[in-house]
């Protein structure tokens, strides 16, 4: 949906890239992306660019540029750690998206970045990402961990609260001593550039709360998700994020005639076939009238868009390209 | 593995692509299964309830299994946090230490961040029956609906990073401990949940495959929301011919979805997985579904 909603505004003449965490095979096939390679590709015959987000390598980068010396970042390179933590962490496929992201809009190459959100359970785990990360590589937080001398050895003697102390000693029996100096370790490293990291977390906040950033929930035709995206966008309001349009996938197939009943003469065939597109209709009719109420529970400024059954297979550039041509300029 | 085999194990893992019908075909087994005598937890995982709005439950679901209202199965809700939680007083036991690893604020840092520490404590509240660890469950089956696919894999996976970091302690030990539940088939069972349509067919056969080569387990797959139209072949042809032009363009509609399936259904297959079809069901009502989904999971 995100490279439908690129393509969209790319034929409407903005310079587009589509970013993609977890990207489809034959998605990534259409859009000329390749799994070793998370540079920008323009895509053929369309202002567009897409490119993956390679989250182990944003790290990475990341920690190379804004490390004050060489040695820290071979320290955290080694950290085991870090090499759990920089792909597993939770908020880590977060922050590099939203590194990612940063990095797009400052480029000054695009009008319009799209983000594919990673892929959560749900949506609230990315947004709340920037907050949880900031919070814990807060200056008081990594304070705790390292001595000012940033020795790592023998560091629980010197900490300041006796409550660190304490609860320290706690997690030991749980993890172990040896957890506990990898720990000490990694936060005594981190330290040097915890507060860019702070910043930067900061920053990808401040992107998302701008006015020109925009957010498209894209939810299915079920009562139980449409719940869900109710919920969703109370809570972007609250989070003073803004949501533009709600596109919701899988909707009732394009083909619903109302047409004529078969007639008396209708064939046994004809027959059995109408009482089956009855019950299609029927079945149809009733979650079309749960997404009418939630329509009507949407904000008039935000704009709602239904995609068909049909489309989903994408098979290549022309099915994206019909597919974004069902989206309303609106919507982009 | 003989079809009937689902019916022994101590845990039903149910996942599948997002959006192809696993939380119902969790339930479906669940009423099955409770049904036909057994004790029966289904659990979902995560922060938020899919149940409760599902079913139109005035209490919310919580960490603690309660009874359905109407069903003969129990519900729970288990989060990172509140199964982390449970597992922490089992061991400090005292009350003011706990106050402290929670109130203080590195810890609950820590624990919205560290690596798979969630992960860990979930899957940990999963097996700890079968581990005789914590607070006691006496189900005789724990109908898991996971997550999606990508996540429910780094919920398996979380074990083999956690014994990567801490190789000592009760942490340590419990991880190896859940990584040899899992990959032990008497115990648990595993359901991927799919459509018959490209991108579920291709990623549930993807998913299986690294089930198959990373735990050594073989998922049985569900193909959900199958169509059956009650025309034949050659009668659908005919329609396709009819003056009633209504009709004949739905006639199409059917063959291309029928030819669509029979594909998906044939590449289903040559994986080599056992499979099992629920029909679409032609109903909004959350208890004639799940009734008649559970019709369907009989064979298992």
């Amino acid at each position: 949906m995100s490279a439908a909603i690129g393509v969209r505004a790319a034929q409407l003449g903005r310079r587009v890239l589509v970013l993609t965490v977890d990207p489809a095979k034959r998605l990534a096939t259409a859009l000329g992306l390749e799994l070793n390679d998370d540079s920008d590709k323009p895509v053929e015959g369309l202002n567009l660019s897409a490119a993956v987000v390679d989250s182990k390598k944003i790290f990475d980068r990341f920690l190379r540029t804004h490390a004050s010396e060489s040695g820290v970042v071979d320290r955290i390179m080694k950290n085991r750690l870090y090499q759990q933590m920089s792909t597993t962490l939770s908020g880590s496929q977060e922050f590099t998206a939203l590194e990612r992201l940063l990095q797009a809009t400052e480029s000054g190459h695009y009008d319009l970045v799209v983000l594919d959100t990673p892929p959560t359970k749900h949506a609230m785990d990315f947004l709340t990402a920037p907050q949880r990360l900031s919070s814990l590589f807060s200056e008081t937080i990594t304070r705790w961990f390292s001595s000012p001398d940033e020795k790592p050895k023998g560091f629980i003697a010197s900490i300041v609260g006796a409550g660190t102390r304490t609860v320290l000693k706690s997690l030991e029996i749980l993890t172990g001593g040896q957890f506990i100096e990898e720990l000490v370790d990694f936060f005594a490293a981190v330290r040097s550039i915890q507060r860019v990291l702070r910043e930067r977390s900061l920053a990808a906040e401040a992107l998302l709360k701008n006015e020109s950033t925009k957010f498209i929930v894209v939810t299915s035709f079920d009562a139980a998700k449409l719940v869900e995206a109710k919920y969703l966008q109370g809570q972007l309001k609250k989070m003073g994020y803004r949501l533009k349009a709600v596109v919701i996938n899988r909707a009732f197939p394009l083909w619903l005639p109302d047409g004529e009943r078969a007639s008396a003469e209708a064939t046994s065939a004809e027959t059995k076939l109408q009482v089956f597109f009855d019950q299609f209709r029927d079945y149809y009719r009733t979650r079309y009238s749960l997404y009418e109420d939630f329509a009507k529970g949407l904000d008039k400024s935000i704009v709602l868009t239904r995609i068909p059954e049909y489309r989903q297979d994408i098979h290549g550039l022309d099915d994206l390209k019909a597919l974004a041509e069902t989206l309303s300029e609106a919507t982009v | 593995m003989p079809i009937t085999s689902l019916n022994d194990k101590r845990i039903l893992f149910v996942s599948g692509k997002g959006g192809v019908g696993k939380s119902l075909i969790a339930a479906g087994l669940a009423k099955e299964l409770a049904d036909s005598g057994k004790k029966v937890l289904l659990a979902e995982i995560g922060e938020t309830s899919y149940y409760r709005d599902f079913w139109g439950l005035r209490e919310e679901i919580g960490h603690h299994p309660q009874r359905h209202p109407t069903e003969k199965f129990d519900l729970a809700l288990w989060s990172g946090e509140t199964s982390l939680r449970e597992y922490v007083l089992f061991y400090l036991k005292m009350e003011r230490l706990y106050n402290l690893f929670f109130e203080n604020k590195v810890m609950r840092a820590l624990v919205n961040v560290a690596p798979g520490l969630s992960e860990i404590a979930i899957l940990g509240k999963i097996t700890s029956g079968i581990r005789k660890v914590g607070p006691p469950m006496n189900y005789d089956v724990i109908v898991v609906d996971s997550y999606a696919t990508g996540h429910a894999l780094a919920l398996l996976e979380a074990p083999k990073g956690m014994m990567e970091a801490i190789k000592f302690g009760p942490m340590g030990h419990h991880s190896r401990e859940m990584d040899n539940v899992i990959k032990d088939e008497s115990l648990i069972g595993y359901v991927v949940v799919t459509l018959l349509e490209e991108l579920p067919v291709t990623e549930s056969i993807e998913f299986r495959d690294r089930l198959n080569t990373e735990f050594g387990v073989n998922p049985v797959i569900v193909a959900n929301k199958v169509m059956h139209a009650p025309v034949s072949v050659n009668e659908l042809n005919d329609v396709t011919h009819s003056s009633n032009a209504g009709l004949a363009e739905f006639a199409n509609h059917v063959k291309a979805v029928n030819e669509r399936q029979e594909e998906y259904g044939k590449l289903l297959a040559q994986s080599g997985a056992q499979i099992v079809e629920v029909p679409l069901i032609f109903s909004a009502d959350a208890d004639t579904l799940v009734k008649k989904t559970g019709e369907a999971l009989r064979a298992l």
